[in-house]
């Protein structure tokens, strides 16, 4: 049940993020949809399944794509555990937490990006390319972070309520 | 604790293994085309119907932008003259894929040294450095890897994979892309290859050009027809910037693609053209 949850979610996510999303934004920024499910994932559940999901979500996300393996998906699997790391931590009531938190994320995933381009020899302005590529993108993942935190939430709430 | 170590072990092999798997694969074109293949091929009928939603949600809020305008117009017209009331408020989905078909079908009256194949623009790149799109096209269609796409305005990019259905495009603006070009005018034909911008994905680079180079603002730039996948004299777009690159004898040149690429609906694929297209088919960069 929570596995087809989870797949069910990611592919949603996913087809949104390719077909949708591209329309709404457009200028070349658009919300990572499956980041902000990632970190919350992490934030609720824990890092094993937000590892899991991490791994699942770049995979499909590289192999849609078409882009370097790993380069979507290494950092999220990285992202799930860092943020799973908090579970215990964390408020999870707290509205501001999903949009600090992706915020953070981002951030970290465009960090990770640049180091791995890099490390592919893709070379590239690094600075200008985390001025104008990851901060407007972590303003974007903030906008879509507090519905995906609040649907994964209440799906936390279900789970918990004894049946 | 043992639980701990063990899973911590699974992990570390996981990770292991995708770093080898990337550092191995970063370089070649395609990795693993039957699992991207089926991946893409679970994933397009799923996109095409949210695509389609997509497109019939953009022409509402099209539509609901242009009655906006249209009730400020009138506003300022209606004293002047009663007949500019009229409005195109009425412009509906249909009629707006008519037009874009009959630019497309335009466009192969005035390009009979192509053959094109219409195809829709059914799934975009879900990654955030990449830039590709899915079209509705295949084999089946006589699309083939390698083969140019355009639409009435200029180059779109090329296709990378097909399948039975399917085919993805990876766009020129993609940083992975890399396109011979020529500029138009007479007096200059200086060569020189385009590549895409992962800081400004819509500004494509010409890049590389001597400091002496006859390229100015407003330059048209086409297709060289070197490198074996696109055929010469596509228009790709126009030089809205140069910029001398720091302590070096080169500068480079910053390109307004000629198609608008947060609009692509319709794209044609050319599968067989009489322009030259080159003789060293693994000249262009994947």
């Amino acid at each position: 049940m929570r596995a087809a949850f989870w797949f069910v979610l990611v592919l949603i996510l996913l087809v949104i993020q390719a077909t949708i999303l591209p329309l709404l934004f457009t200028g070349g920024h658009r919300p990572d949809l499956l980041l902000a499910a990632v970190v919350s994932a992490g934030l609720l559940f824990g890092k094993d399944t937000a590892i899991g999901l991490g791994f699942f979500a770049g995979l499909l996300q590289d192999l849609a794509s078409g882009a370097i393996f790993g380069l979507n998906l290494l950092p999220k699997m990285l992202t799930g555990y860092l943020f799973g790391l908090a579970e215990r931590n964390v408020f999870k009531e707290n509205i501001l937490l999903p949009l600090f938190a992706v915020m953070a994320a981002t951030v970290f995933q465009g960090l990770f990006t640049m180091f791995f381009l890099l490390l592919s020899g893709y070379p590239m302005d690094m600075f200008a390319y985390f001025i104008q590529q990851v901060i407007p993108a972590a303003f974007y993942n903030m906008l879509t972070a507090i519905p995906i935190h609040y649907a994964i939430y209440f799906y936390s709430r279900r789970l918990a309520q004894p049946v | 604790m043992r639980f701990f170590y063990k899973k911590a072990a699974i992990i570390s092999a996981a990770v292991l293994t995708v770093i080898l798997l990337a550092v191995f694969f970063a370089r070649e074109a395609h990795k693993f085309p039957l699992l991207e293949k089926t991946v893409v091929s679970i994933l397009a009928p799923v996109e095409y119907v949210a695509a389609k939603t997509g497109y019939g949600f953009r022409h509402v809020t099209d539509f609901f932008g242009n009655l906006s305008t249209v009730y400020r117009d009138n506003e300022t017209l209606r004293a002047q003259n009663e007949q500019l009331r009229q409005t195109e408020f009425n412009v509906t989905e249909i009629m707006a894929e008519n037009d874009r078909l009959r630019a497309m079908l335009d466009y192969k009256k005035v390009s009979p040294q192509f053959s094109l194949v219409t195809v829709a623009v059914i799934g975009r790149d879900p990654g955030s450095w990449t830039n590709t799109i899915v079209v509705n096209g295949g084999s089946n269609d006589g699309i083939k890897k390698d083969m140019a796409v355009v639409t009435p305005h200029g180059l779109v990019g090329n296709v990378i994979q097909v399948s039975a259905n399917l085919a993805k495009v990876q766009l020129i603006l993609d940083p992975r892309s890399a396109v011979g070009v020529l500029v138009q005018r007479p007096e200059s034909r200086v060569a020189g290859i385009i590549e895409g911008n992962a800081v400004q994905p819509l500004a494509p680079r010409l890049k590389n050009l001597a400091r002496d180079a006859d390229v100015v603002i407003g330059d048209k730039i086409i297709t060289s027809g070197f490198g074996g996948i696109y055929p010469k004299g596509l228009l790709v777009g126009e030089v809205v910037d140069v910029v001398d690159d720091e302590g070096g004898l080169v500068k480079h040149a910053i390109l307004k693609p000629a198609v608008d690429f947060d609009r692509l609906e319709e794209v044609a694929v050319i599968v067989r053209s009489s322009e030259p297209t080159g003789s060293t088919p693994k000249g262009d960069k994947q």
